[in-house]
């Protein structure tokens, strides 16, 4: 049977179907690539976030973990040393992963917050100051690089392991045991000539001047008459000519040790200190001067009119000790100077110390 | 018998004119919003895949030891892909047995190291030969690597390995180039070569990306140039 033409079904429909067919594709097309763009961003935003919370922890963990923690820490078994998370900005866990010579691998772990997205590592590598290493990288009471003279002053290096003369025992009782280790029985030698393979005179440990400047308590210079200073019998700390008392150790200024560097040179006269004194230039002490603790002087040193220095010494050049001086040797004068609150933290490695690639 | 009149004809013509008239510039449109988003996507994907690449390469390292930018459009790196700890040192002092993590295996045709020696400095050396080793590090069940260097090192502690690479805006890309290869693109080609900059500046880089405009698209906005600086973890 013959159809009309208006009995033949139309070709609009169709038309206005493969039309809205060919809209939709369009239309999903660029919604799942704007979908595809937040999703994107939203993980880079993520990874961000992860980064920033590893190297956030890290610099976190820099400044809170004292020495001890990371000493205690074994090689080849990394332990968590800090955990942080903060709703907005991620978490984090620093592992410390102990490795030779007093060095520490704090390897962060970051993540978004949420816990949506991938983790990122990054680590930074530090150098934490220990006593015992310090005070056995001195072959004897006096390391020095010059000639040595004595001119009615004595250089007293036997029985190195023990307090200078006029503290009570117990000032070190805490120190006999790592002393007996480090140092042979009976004692060591009172002077040596500097070997090739010692440190830099003005070198603590990996800390050179530059760093040791950065850290000190107090930068010295010119002529000084460091003392105890009190008030109603309290130490008064943040008096820059209070540099503690040898002389009393168990008197409020007793456990008081600087870190005191002289870029130049310096002149101690008729006074006491203690801790650690690092001198880039001369070093004067006359008038009875007394200093206990770690003497570090890259250029001369002279003693005189009863001068007296107990602890450990490295001196550059010559070394002139004179008038009823004396330098002494006392193992727990030197570890109690590096009891001071700037080497109880970790110090990253100063020719680049951020880790990351793993 | 029932016909279609002349007027009807040209109303029916007409009408399938105006639909399909109408149909067109909608798909047209459509085609037009698609384009654009696929083109903005590309260009942010551009933008952020160079943030992240050199934010990842260059925040941690330092400038004139671990990159260097040249020319305005080029930084040249040390890639670090791993790390590894020092386990024991081996009979020559060439020679040190480690433990290594990284994002891939060391190769020594491209590879160089970074050793840290036991007074704190860093020390470059090339990387000779990699020899596996079954209980290297005492009291570590991993495997662990036999590594010879091509020169004596101090009493190392701890190495990165890393590869010579340069990153550049060139060509319309961002791209990468890993030791004497060609220079690979990692972005889309849209990035406008003569406005777009990369400078070392204050221990950083500085870094313009300006996408190029599109000479079809009369329509769309003038791109907008990215500029923002990448500041080192570590100042100087």
């Amino acid at each position: 049977m013959n159809r009309g033409f208006m009995d033949r079904s139309g070709v609009v429909l169709p038309l206005l179907l493969i039309c809205l067919l060919a809209l939709t594709a369009l239309a999903t097309v660029a919604i799942h690539a704007a979908r595809q763009e937040i999703i994107i961003a939203d993980a880079a935003t993520r990874l961000l976030q992860a980064r920033l919370s590893a190297e956030g922890g890290i610099r976190q963990a820099g400044g809170v973990v004292t020495s001890d923690r990371l000493l205690a820490l074994r090689e080849r078994a990394p332990e968590d040393v800090l955990e942080r998370a903060t709703p907005t900005m991620g978490s984090v866990v620093v592992r410390g992963h102990r490795l030779p010579a007093d060095f520490v691998l704090f390897e962060g772990v970051g993540s978004p917050s949420g816990g949506r997205g991938g983790e990122v590592r990054l680590g930074r590598l530090v150098w934490v100051l220990d006593p015992h290493r310090i005070v056995s990288s001195f072959s004897s009471t006096l390391v020095h690089g010059g000639s040595l003279t004595l001119s009615g002053g004595m250089v007293d290096g036997g029985e190195v392991a023990r307090a200078p003369e006029d503290w009570p025992t117990q000032v070190c009782s805490g120190h006999w045991a790592a002393l007996d280790s480090i140092f042979p029985p009976g004692g060591m030698a009172a002077s040596t000539i500097a070997r090739p393979d010692d440190p830099s005179p003005t070198d603590l440990g990996n800390l050179d001047l530059p760093h040791l400047l950065a850290l000190a308590d107090l930068v010295a210079e010119g002529s000084l008459t460091p003392r105890p200073i009190l008030d109603a019998g309290a130490c008064l700390a943040g008096d820059s000519a209070n540099w503690g008392a040898p002389s009393s150790p168990e008197g409020s200024c007793g456990p008081l040790v600087r870190l005191v560097i002289s870029p130049t040179s310096l002149h101690l006269a008729s006074g006491e200190g203690q801790g650690v004194l690092v001198v880039a230039g001369n070093l004067d002490l006359t008038d009875g001067m007394r200093l206990s603790g770690i003497v570090l002087v890259g250029g001369n040193l002279r003693l005189a009119g009863e001068s007296r220095i107990d602890g450990l010494v490295r001196v550059g050049g010559d070394v002139r000790i004179e008038g009823g001086s004396e330098v002494s040797g006392s193992g727990c004068a030197a570890l109690r100077a590096l009891e001071s609150p700037v080497f109880q933290r970790s110090f990253p490695v100063s020719d680049g110390s951020w880790v990351g690639g793993f | 018998m029932r016909g279609v009149t002349l007027v009807e004809l040209l109303v029916a013509t007409l009408l399938v004119f105006l639909i399909a008239g109408s149909m067109a510039t909608i798909v047209s449109t459509q085609n037009r919003a698609s384009l654009w988003v696929r083109d903005e996507s590309e260009g942010m994907e551009t933008v952020r895949t160079v943030r992240v690449v050199l934010g990842a390469e260059l925040r941690h390292g330092l400038e004139g030891r671990d990159w260097w930018a040249t020319g305005g459009d080029t930084v040249t790196v040390r890639a670090f892909r791993g790390m590894a700890e020092v386990c024991s040192l081996g009979a020559e002092p060439t020679e040190f047995v480690v433990l290594y993590r990284g994002i891939r295996q060391p190769n020594p045709d491209k590879d160089s190291v970074l050793v840290l020696s036991q007074e704190g400095r860093w020390e470059t050396r090339g990387l000779e030969r990699i020899e596996m080793q079954e209980g290297g590090c005492p009291g570590v069940h991993e495997e662990s690597q036999k590594w010879t260097l091509d020169r004596a090192v101090g009493r190392a502690v701890f190495v990165r390995i890393f590869e010579r690479g340069s990153y550049h805006l060139a060509d319309g890309a961002f791209r990468y180039r890993s030791g004497l290869g060609g220079r690979q693109p990692l972005t889309p080609q849209h990035i406008d070569d003569a406005r777009s900059h990369l400078g070392a500046s204050e221990g950083g880089v500085d870094v313009v990306v300006e996408l190029e405009r599109r000479s079809d698209a009369r329509w769309r906005p003038d791109p907008v140039p990215d500029h923002w600086r990448i500041w080192p973890a570590e100042r100087p």
